[in-house]
């Protein structure tokens, strides 16, 4: 369809000659424009059955149906098939002025009008699924955060009221080292010089066994209580990593609600769009 | 898979059995090295006690050793005999010291153990919840996810 066409269609309110052609013949529907409703909501609520009559689609009525019932509808008719519209030949500016075009004549008023109450029961639709998607979104992450912290402070309760160290306070005896016969030794007049002097170094080696060995032990202490620490830390780690995670998945979810929103929208733009060329031809 | 408390319980138990099992088997085998270690303590003391009269006795026979006579070679075997009383006694002292010493740093390297096996347990768990929190943040998010 050329620009002139349209140009010459729209001066000559080719919308008003709608009735004659041989698609809208009105004798082969079951209401005649003779019996149509006189009010101008009955009159709105007669045309779409009409639009949809000749389409070949089962009655359907958008003023009364919900958002849900409404998107089963068109997913049925394959209502959502994009279409690329010529939106510069288009007479009344197209989508500019909204879901409403200009028009001519009474018919196409009509039909506009209808055209334009589907548009804003999909838009409504599009938003509804769009904030129910959210508010699911921010449930799941609410539910998600809870478990994680309610986790994790479970988690750090464990780790800071167990700081264990088993190693705390181990040290090997030492024994002191008698020289038990020192009394027997005097008594026979013999030196107890050389045994004393065993006897410092008996205890000398006892020390050195001790000592070897509560080195070993604060060692381990000291290595407990640093990964007592660390498992502190690396539990506090895992929590932020955790929540930042959800935090970015929720984010994700969100973009994807949008995206799926505009998409939606982008859909009902050109579906009506489509019905505004067709009710032009 | 999702966090399962059964199973989390079950290894904790497991654990804590296993711990409990070791340290009764240690301390049953510490007390009966203790029994012994202390009895051959005691027998040692006994015989050195029984043999310093022999050994006086002996150099006493030979004329070493007497009221009048004090010979060096008495004195000798007497302080050698001395010190080395002080050098048995004392190293099995030590040597049940250690022992003692290690069964408690056993025990504690036990504990340790135990407590890294359940820390380790728990952030499992909680790793498994973290997982879980995804999971059910996404079945929320439906057709988003």
């Amino acid at each position: 369809m050329s620009a002139d066409s349209v140009d010459r269609k729209s001066k000559n309110k080719v919308v008003a000659k709608l009735p004659k052609s041989s698609t809208l013949g009105v004798r082969e529907y079951a209401w005649n424009p003779e019996n149509a409703p006189r009010s101008a909501d009955a009159s709105e609520s007669w045309n779409m059955p009409r639009i949809q009559q000749e389409a070949g689609r089962e009655r359907f009525n958008y003023n009364t149906a919900t958002p849900g019932e409404i998107l089963d509808y068109n997913t049925r008719y394959n209502i959502n098939t994009p279409v690329v519209p010529q939106v510069a030949q288009l007479p009344g500016g197209g989508m500019g002025g909204g879901y409403g075009g200009s028009g001519s004549g009474s018919g196409n008023a009509a039909m506009m009008n209808a055209i334009k109450q589907y548009g804003r029961a999909g838009e409504a639709s599009a938003w509804d699924n769009y904030n129910n998607g959210i508010n699911n979104i921010n449930a799941g992450y609410d539910t998600a955060q809870g478990m994680v912290n309610s986790g994790y402070s479970d988690l750090n309760k464990y780790l800071t009221t167990n700081q264990v160290n088993p190693y705390a306070g181990l040290q090997q005896a030492v024994s002191p080292v008698n020289n038990a016969m020192a009394n027997y030794l005097s008594a026979y007049g013999v030196s107890n010089d050389p045994v004393t002097q065993q006897v410092q170094a008996s205890q000398i080696a006892g020390q050195q066994s001790a000592d070897s060995f509560n080195q070993l032990q604060q060692l381990m202490s000291a290595n407990q209580l640093a990964n007592n620490q660390s498992n502190i830390d690396i539990a506090k780690l895992a929590q932020n990593y955790a929540t930042t995670g959800l935090g970015a998945q929720r984010a994700g979810y969100q973009a994807n609600a949008e995206t799926a929103r505009s998409a939606a929208m982008s859909d009902l733009m050109q579906q009506i769009l489509k019905a505004k060329i067709d009710a032009y031809k | 898979m999702a966090f399962n408390p059964a199973d989390f319980a079950a290894k904790l138990q497991a654990y804590i059995s296993g711990y409990n099992k070791s340290n009764a088997n240690a301390l049953y085998d510490n007390q009966t090295y203790n029994r012994t270690a202390l009895k051959a303590l005691a027998n040692m003391n006994t015989q050195y006690d029984k043999q310093a009269p022999q050994l006086v006795s002996g150099f006493g026979r030979r004329g070493l050793n007497s009221a009048n006579v004090k010979s060096g070679a008495f004195s000798t075997a007497m302080q050698d005999f001395a010190k080395q009383r002080v050098d048995d006694t004392s190293s099995a002292q030590t040597d049940i010291n250690a022992t003692n010493a290690k069964y408690q740093g056993d025990l504690g390297e036990r504990t340790e153990q135990l407590k890294a096996d359940e820390a380790t347990l728990r952030a499992q768990k909680q790793y498994q919840i973290d997982e879980d929190a995804r999971q059910i943040m996404g079945y929320r998010a439906g057709a988003y996810s």
